[in-house]
């Protein structure tokens, strides 16, 4: 994979020994069957709901979205599809999102005041995705720790509010995996039942904390554990993003033309 | 005649559908409010207020219908733009000087899956370049601020059908618009007025025609556009035929006529996603461009061959940073006649953006130069958004060149402008 100009110019200050230490070694074999297993959890197909997004900042300004999102999951493809709705502001305004198993991936986005759909570049796996605390990298991790990503120093049991957990600790394992996500360590509670983390911190390239992650809620979509609700509190800016989903429905065979680009200004498609 | 009737039947029946609101699926209703103060050199010189009320109605799983107004209020005589150049179906009604009543959409629309039908007053956004128009030319475009707006080709909506499809991976988009409406230009006198010869048909700056009257063409546009994706590229063709939404420049008794002859454009288009990258090519010929000749014995015109042929990338820059790049250039073959334009205009685009504390802020740099002249543009802007329902624009139009350059003829229309919307 290139690196662009910034994470090349990160690559070299990180190996010249400043910044967060770099893991050097192999995965504790504990702690890697359990982030195998979350990687492993079952993802459904297809899925449609209401996605809602409330974004306060420090000073408690509050920015609330709202949309429809559509998301599939096939063996070559992860696509998903929004549609917000509200405010008013940006009401209309529609993303989609080809995340390819193989290859580049693929961004749209249809603004109304352009009348045209455009094909956009894509983004880094740590930039912030539309104004939220959320990375690009973070939307499609979907909750899951990427096997290439880190190396999993440990696997603790761990007792929290009486309920027994495992506590998961990774560290990155390059430079470039901390340039690209923006990450260098992470510590997790793992609900071992469901295979789920429920408590991620991230820490940032100088090793500082930078992002709280706690699910909130869990249901099954398609007997697929998802996060129904969820809180990420950027540590640094103390920016929070609060995401919930209402009206959840599991459809495994979503039609191709809720994920056509052109489409993307026709605005909400209705489902059969 | 006619199409007043078409378009009072669709008007009553968008009405008649809005009374019967209570067994539609969903219906939604929002209202937005902008204010614009200009300031330039001498003062205040534009305060505007625009409101877009609008209503959208979903009937079942296929129909849908869409209705927003334009209602613009100005001080006096600070730029609302001509009237004359819109057909009688369109033409904005107004109140005294300073308020007017514009319908900005009314459609019907019937989807199923990938095809949709839309009847009604509406836009037809084709190309892929930003703000620069090769093959964008479909639509009337209202000009009256030139290219100093925030979203650009600011469109102005015609009644007519549009028709797209999908077949397989090749997708058809078949657009006409039966309104004749060509453009809206500012008026005379106001800041964006045109003072080049070269875009007053060779009338020099300074010599006031005795009256201007506007010939607003009969003619239908007609377009039709494929279109097909191939990995991560998509190609199209395409074909418009209709008046040409630039003016020539005509005698009529001691004044002057401004005539939109019809032209065809033949266009293609072409981009492709790498990564981090969007690379953009847009090529168009027009055979028989309406394009007037340095005026001897009085004003005349001619038609010659038009390239027009533009590249442009956009680029997703680390941090954040996004980078727009483009290039265009126009050529007309001059042959052995002499035209009040160059054979050959050249023109780039560079825009470079960032947003700050989660997208609370915005700051974008803009600049235009028109590299076969020298004048140009830069367009700096910064944008603050509050809550869900505020946002603040403050950005300023630095213009430069000569008054005989295509963008340098604005330089006294340099500006600061202060944007307010607020969406209810």
């Amino acid at each position: 994979m290139l690196l662009t100009p910034r994470q090349f110019m990160l690559s070299l200050f990180l190996a010249a020994g400043t910044g967060a230490a770099v893991a050097g070694g192999a995965s504790d074999p504990a702690a890697l069957a359990t982030a195998q297993a979350i990687a492993a959890r079952p993802a459904n197909e297809g899925r449609v709901g209401t996605m809602h997004f409330a974004m306060r900042n420090g000073s408690g300004d509050t920015r609330q979205r709202e949309a429809l999102m559509f998301h599939s999951d096939t063996p070559e493809t992860i696509r998903i599809a929004i549609f917000f709705t509200q405010p008013a502001m940006i009401s209309d305004t529609a993303f989609l999102t080809f995340d390819h198993r193989v290859g580049d991936d693929e961004n749209w986005l249809y603004l109304p005041a352009t009348g045209r759909v455009r094909r956009l570049p894509v983004s880094d796996r740590g930039d912030y995705f539309m104004g939220t605390d959320l990375s690009y990298g973070d939307i499609k991790d979907d909750f899951k720790f990427g096997l290439e990503d880190w190396i999993f120093t440990s696997a603790r049991e761990e007792t929290v509010d009486g309920i027994r957990y495992a506590r998961l600790e990774g560290e990155a394992q390059s430079a470039r995996i901390i340039a690209e996500t923006g990450y260098s360590r992470f510590t997790a509670l793992i609900d071992t039942e469901r295979n789920f983390p429920v408590d991620i911190t991230y820490l940032d390239a100088d090793g500082d904390p930078l992002k709280h992650i706690v699910v909130e809620e869990l249901d099954t979509v398609g007997g697929a554990w998802t996060a129904m609700r969820f809180t990420v509190d950027q540590l640094q800016s103390g920016h929070t993003t609060v995401v919930y989903f209402t009206d959840m429905q599991h459809r495994p065979h979503l039609d191709d033309s809720v994920f056509d680009a052109e489409s993307l200004a026709y605005g909400v498609p209705y489902l059969d | 005649m006619r199409l007043s009737r078409l378009s009072a039947s669709m008007l009553a029946a968008l009405l008649a559908l809005e009374a019967t609101a209570a067994p539609l699926r969903s219906s939604s209703s929002l209202q937005t409010e902008s204010v614009i103060a200009a300031a330039t050199r001498g003062g205040v010189s534009q305060l505007r207020v625009i409101l877009l009320p609008e209503t959208q109605l979903r009937m079942g799983r296929t129909w849908s219908a869409e209705g927003r107004l334009r209602l613009e209020g100005a001080a006096s005589d600070t730029g609302l733009g001509t009237r004359e150049t819109y057909s009688t179906v369109s033409e904005p009604w107004q109140s005294g000087n300073d308020v007017r009543v514009e319908i900005d959409a009314a459609t019907l629309s019937w989807r199923k899956r990938t095809t949709q039908l839309t009847l009604g007053k509406q836009t037809v956004a084709w190309g892929v370049l930003d703000g620069v128009q090769v093959t964008d030319r479909f639509d009337a475009v209202r000009r009256r601020e030139v290219v100093f707006t925030q979203d650009r080709p600011e469109r102005i909506s015609r009644w007519g059908a549009r028709a797209r499809f999908r077949f397989g991976d090749t997708r058809l988009d078949a657009a006409a618009a039966f309104d004749g409406t060509v453009n809206q230009l500012a008026g005379t006198g106001d800041a964006f007025d045109i003072r080049a010869a070269r875009s007053r048909g060779g009338i020099p700056a300074g010599i006031v025609p005795a009256s201007i009257d506007v010939d607003v063409p009969d003619n239908p546009t007609l377009g039709v556009r494929a279109s097909r994706t191939i990995g991560t590229s998509d190609t199209s063709v395409m074909v418009i035929h209709g008046p040409d939404t630039e003016p020539v420049f005509l005698a009529d008794g001691n004044g002057v006529e401004l005539r939109y002859p019809v032209r065809t454009l033949l266009g293609a288009t072409w981009q492709h996603a790498a990564g981090a990258r969007v690379w953009r090519l847009e090529g168009a010929y027009i055979p028989e461009q309406p394009v007037n000749l340095v005026p001897v014995r009085g004003l005349a015109a001619a038609k010659e061959s038009r390239w027009l042929i533009g590249s442009g990338l956009d680029w997703s820059l680390p941090g954040g940073v996004f980078l727009n790049a483009q290039l265009v250039v126009d050529h007309i073959a001059i042959g052995d006649i002499d035209l009040v334009r160059p054979e050959t205009d050249v023109v780039s685009t560079l825009r470079i953006q960032r947003s700050f504390r989660n997208e609370r802020w915005r700051a974008v740099l803009e600049m235009i130069n028109v590299l076969s002249d020298g004048s140009g543009s830069l367009r700096p802007a910064l944008t603050w958004q509050q809550g869900n329902s505020l946002a603040l624009d403050l950005g300023a139009d630095l213009i430069w060149g000569q008054q005989s350059d295509l963008i340098g003829q604005f330089e006294r229309a340099s500006r600061v402008t202060l944007r307010i919307r607020k969406t209810f």
